[in-house]
């Protein structure tokens, strides 16, 4: 409940505005409390000056008075210094006093009074001592005897007694007023302070609990995030797992096809072909028009067996599965050659891969090709084949006018598809280009193990047969490339 | 001499459509008998071995149901027996170097030298004569 009142207090639009507010208040608590006092004390230390001039005056009437009487029974001058030197002071002190107290309603009367009864006094010393002067002794004697001195010194005194009290009383007044100042100002000090500190708290508080929904709020975020990412990883397995999937149904649909193509297609024709050689032999004497005839019927064969090797070559290289990788590779890259008047070198040593990744290798190299032909503008090519450790390492190398590969790889298709079939067997391609220093496609792919072949290959000798026939055949190089060990050192052989 | 002993024929052929139109062909076309046949290449091979059976010509289809016509020549190679020719959809160049390597002694396209193979047939057939088609001309 206490949180719940705090944020409310925390997010009311009044905070700022209270805030303000109060911190005008002190302030104007203390500066008044700051001018009062000093006010005050200022007023403290009038008073001190004004009850010293009391007691000076008071003094000072004292020694003129004892300068006279001094002067009065020796007849000697230099009694009457002290009397001289208390006029100046007495009108100073008087004056000063006057002032001051001008406006004073209590303090005023008292000393109207003790001016005029000083200026009595005064003026009684001046008579008695003028009579002294003058040798007139019964007079002065008579004004000593009057009394009137005494009195006039009495009633000074009096006066200023209570002058003084007065003044100790206003002083005892302002000194508390100073007091309660202070102490209203100490109050503002600490209460302000308490309200700060416990709206510092407050504060902090706050910001621990802005801090810690932050965490929770990133905490949460990433945590979606990790989901998402997962979520992404998964699915690209996915789509990866199903793409090459995808790829292995093709392969083997198109191998299916070309097998039923070959197997039924082919032996209809071929037979069909036998039966028109039959009958061109068989029947001695064709009227030109049946011998026309029968020429006609035989092109047509013709022609059907030229389109169904065609079909089925394109659907899988009869190459590949009759002669192996290499002699598949062979051919296809004198048949480029051929084709395309470039200068074709070959650098082929026996591998050991997977059916999958034979036939990789050779679309890889079947597309390399295409793309020479078709951008890379250039006059020779270098197809390299070779066993690196675990892995096989096939590459076409041209010196052809080269594209920027951070422009291009993206966009084109023949890349992207080789790249991934690259990547479906385990493999990796690289691609290397810079305009004007033609291309390099490079793919490692896994080499099977030995043990592996040996297992794999009696039960796909079915369909792959080429590879056991020829390696067991006799001959010692049934292919124009160098042997394996010297083919690796030496130049590539060129083929055209 | 001049008397034409029928040619022995033993022909690998996975098609038995390829193989029936074959031997048809052959027998009406040129004094031969096919005496046998195989359609993969292990059976082919065990036949070409075997000690009893006598043959004059093997005409192999590289492409089979199983194995390879490849294969059937590497093998007949140490057999005893007469000449091995190569009867192919796929005459390529390579195939052809490849087949000769092997002991072939002709590589015949099925599709266009069938004519060829049935002369190559006749001329083995009559040693002592001169190169003559077994047809009037």
């Amino acid at each position: 409940m206490l949180r719940r009142l705090s944020s409310r207090i925390g997010r009311s639009v009044f905070t700022l505005p209270l805030t303000a507010i109060a911190a005008l208040l002190v302030v104007w608590v203390t500066e008044s409390a700051h001018i009062e006092s000093t006010q005050s004390l200022q007023g403290l230390g009038e008073r001190a000056i004004a009850r010293a001039h009391i007691q000076t005056l008071w003094r000072v009437l004292v020694d003129a008075e004892n300068g006279q009487r001094g002067y009065l029974l020796t007849g000697r001058k230099e009694y009457l210094k002290p009397y001289e030197d208390a006029q100046a002071v007495i009108v100073e002190s008087m004056g000063w006093l006057r002032a001051y107290y001008r406006s004073d309603p209590q303090a005023g009367p008292l000393i109207d009074e003790i001016v005029i009864r000083a200026r009595v006094k005064q003026a009684e010393l001046a008579a008695t001592i003028q009579d002294h002067e003058m040798g007139r002794i019964d007079r002065w004697v008579a004004r000593l005897e009057t009394d009137d001195g005494r009195v006039q010194m009495e009633a000074i005194r009096e006066s200023s007694e209570k002058l003084l009290s007065l003044e100790s009383a206003r002083v005892a007044q302002n000194r508390q007023a100073v007091f309660d100042t202070l102490s209203l100002s100490r109050i503002a000090v600490d209460v302000l302070t308490l309200v700060g500190l416990a709206a510092f708290l407050f504060f902090v508080r706050q910001i621990s609990v802005l801090d810690a929904q932050q965490r929770e709020a990133a905490r949460a975020l990433q945590a979606e995030r990790d989901l998402l990412e997962s979520e992404v990883g998964t699915r690209t397995a996915e789509l990866t797992e199903l793409a090459r999937h995808l790829q292995t149904a093709q392969e083997q649909e198109r191998s299916h096809l070309a097998r039923e193509l070959h197997d039924e297609l082919g032996a209809l024709l071929t037979a069909a072909k036998f039966d028109s050689a039959r009958l061109k032999r068989s029947i001695g004497s064709l009227t030109p028009e049946v011998a026309e005839r029968l020429r006609h019927l035989d092109t047509t064969i013709n022609q059907g067996i030229a389109l169904k090797r065609r079909i089925i070559e394109d659907l899988r290289p009869s190459s590949l599965s009759n002669l192996g990788l290499q002699a598949a590779l062979e051919i296809q890259a004198r048949e480029f050659a051929e084709r395309s008047g470039l200068s074709v070198d070959i650098d082929l040593s026996p591998v050991e891969l997977s059916d999958e990744a034979k036939i990789t290798v050779y679309r890889l190299v079947q597309e390399a090709l295409t793309n020479i032909a078709k951008y890379a503008a250039a006059t020779s090519v270098i197809v390299s084949l070779h066993t690196e450790g675990e892995r096989v390492w096939v590459s076409v190398r041209d010196n052809g006018k080269g594209f920027d590969t951070k422009r291009i790889e993206r966009s084109t298709h023949g890349l992207v598809g080789m790249r991934y079939r690259v990547e479906a067997v385990g493999g990796v391609l690289r691609v290397e280009s810079r305009p004007g220093n033609g291309t390099t496609i490079s793919a490692w792919l896994p080499a099977l193990p030995v043990a592996t072949v040996a297992a794999s290959q009696s039960p796909a000798a079915d369909h792959e047969p080429a590879p056991s026939a020829a390696a067991a055949a006799p001959a010692p190089a049934p292919t124009p490339v160098p042997a394996p060990a010297t083919s690796a050192a030496s130049a590539p052989d060129s083929i055209v | 001499m001049s008397v034409a002993l029928p040619l022995k024929l033993f022909i690998v052929e996975d098609s038995a459509l390829i193989l029936e139109s074959l031997r048809a062909a052959l027998e009406e076309l040129a004094p031969v008998v096919v005496v046998g046949s195989a359609a993969d290449e292990s059976s082919a091979v065990r036949w070409l071995l075997e000690p009893g059976n006598s043959w004059d010509l093997a005409i192999v289809d590289v492409f089979l149901k199983s194995g390879s016509g490849l294969g059937v020549l590497a093998s007949a190679a140490r057999a005893k027996g007469g000449k091995k020719v190569v009867f192919t959809n796929y005459a390529t160049r390579d195939v052809r170097e490849r087949c000769e390597a092997l002991g072939a002694d002709r590589v015949f396209d099925k599709s266009s030298e069938l004519d060829d193979l049935i002369d190559y047939c006749a001329r083995l057939a009559e040693p002592d004569a001169v190169p003559q088609p077994a047809s009037p001309a």
